[in-house]
């Protein structure tokens, strides 16, 4: 029978088995491992907020200034007969 | 003078499974050589192989009104699930923690794991290091299904369990693990 929970090691949750928590004397959160829908809680970052990939300032301009060099903001020239 | 023969690697004892209970840091869920390294050595507590084999279908593809061959096309591609037998100590169970039941701990049925599989290394090097190359999974455990490796004088009670590939695909083959 499945015995899990909801630990917290360095600013991410996610799910161990309770023994596996106690051996490594994790801190387990009074937090349902499951959803309401019965499938296992994905792992998070501290508060529930989903993991997402870490992305800096200087490749986030880089990627905007890709975009804005790809995307003309100029009409284009008017055909004359 | 005949040619060289090609290097090989010996099979037996040459698998390290590292099953890791603490995602990745990395969003891409690979884990580094510090993470592999703080993961339970389960190649000692598995007994026989694990592989993770994937399957594909093939079929007949359609033919050309000038052929009168039927032209086989490959389909889709299913990652069954690894079946996992390995040691436990029973009567230690109420005591987490104790030697021998890591795994039997770790893999609590419903919990996802990452697993990296590295062929060609001593089972029981204690390290990797940066640049081994590794296959990862992220894999769920199924119910445990307690038994023993058979019925003999020489056999131990042990552990079956089911492990699907969450996803149903690897995370990565053939990556080179780096320090960070």
């Amino acid at each position: 029978m499945s015995d899990l929970v909801r630990v917290r090691v360095d600013g991410r949750e996610f799910n161990v088995g309770r023994a596996y928590a106690a051996a490594h004397q994790l801190t387990v959160l009074d937090e349902s491992a499951y959803t309401r829908d019965g499938q296992t809680r994905p792992v998070s970052r501290e508060g529930g907020r989903p993991v997402k990939p870490k992305v800096s300032v200087a490749e986030a301009a880089e990627r905007k200034a890709a975009k804005s060099a790809e995307q003309s903001d100029t009409n284009p020239p008017s055909e004359e007969n | 003078m005949p040619i060289s023969m090609p290097p090989t690697t010996h099979s037996l004892g040459n698998k390290m499974i590292v099953i890791l209970t603490t995602p990745p840091a990395a969003a891409s869920g690979i884990p580094t050589v510090t993470e592999v390294n703080a993961g339970i050595k389960a190649g000692c507590h598995i007994y026989g192989q694990f592989n993770v084999t994937p399957t594909q279908n093939t079929g007949e593809g359609p033919r050309k009104a000038c052929s009168r061959n039927v032209p086989t096309q490959l389909g889709l591609v299913t990652y069954p699930a690894a079946e996992v037998q390995y040691s436990y100590m029973p009567q230690e169970l109420g005591t987490p923690g104790s030697a021998g039941n890591e795994l039997y701990e770790a893999l609590d049925p419903d919990a996802v794991v990452t697993v990296v599989v590295l062929d060609g290394i001593d089972g029981q090097t204690s390290a990797v290091v940066a640049g081994d190359v590794a296959d990862i999974y992220e894999m769920k455990a199924g119910v445990r299904r307690k038994g023993q490796t058979g019925e003999g004088e020489f056999d131990e009670l042990s552990v079956t369990q089911a492990l699907i590939v969450v996803g149903g695909e690897p995370i990565a083959e053939d990556h080179v693990l780096a320090a960070a």
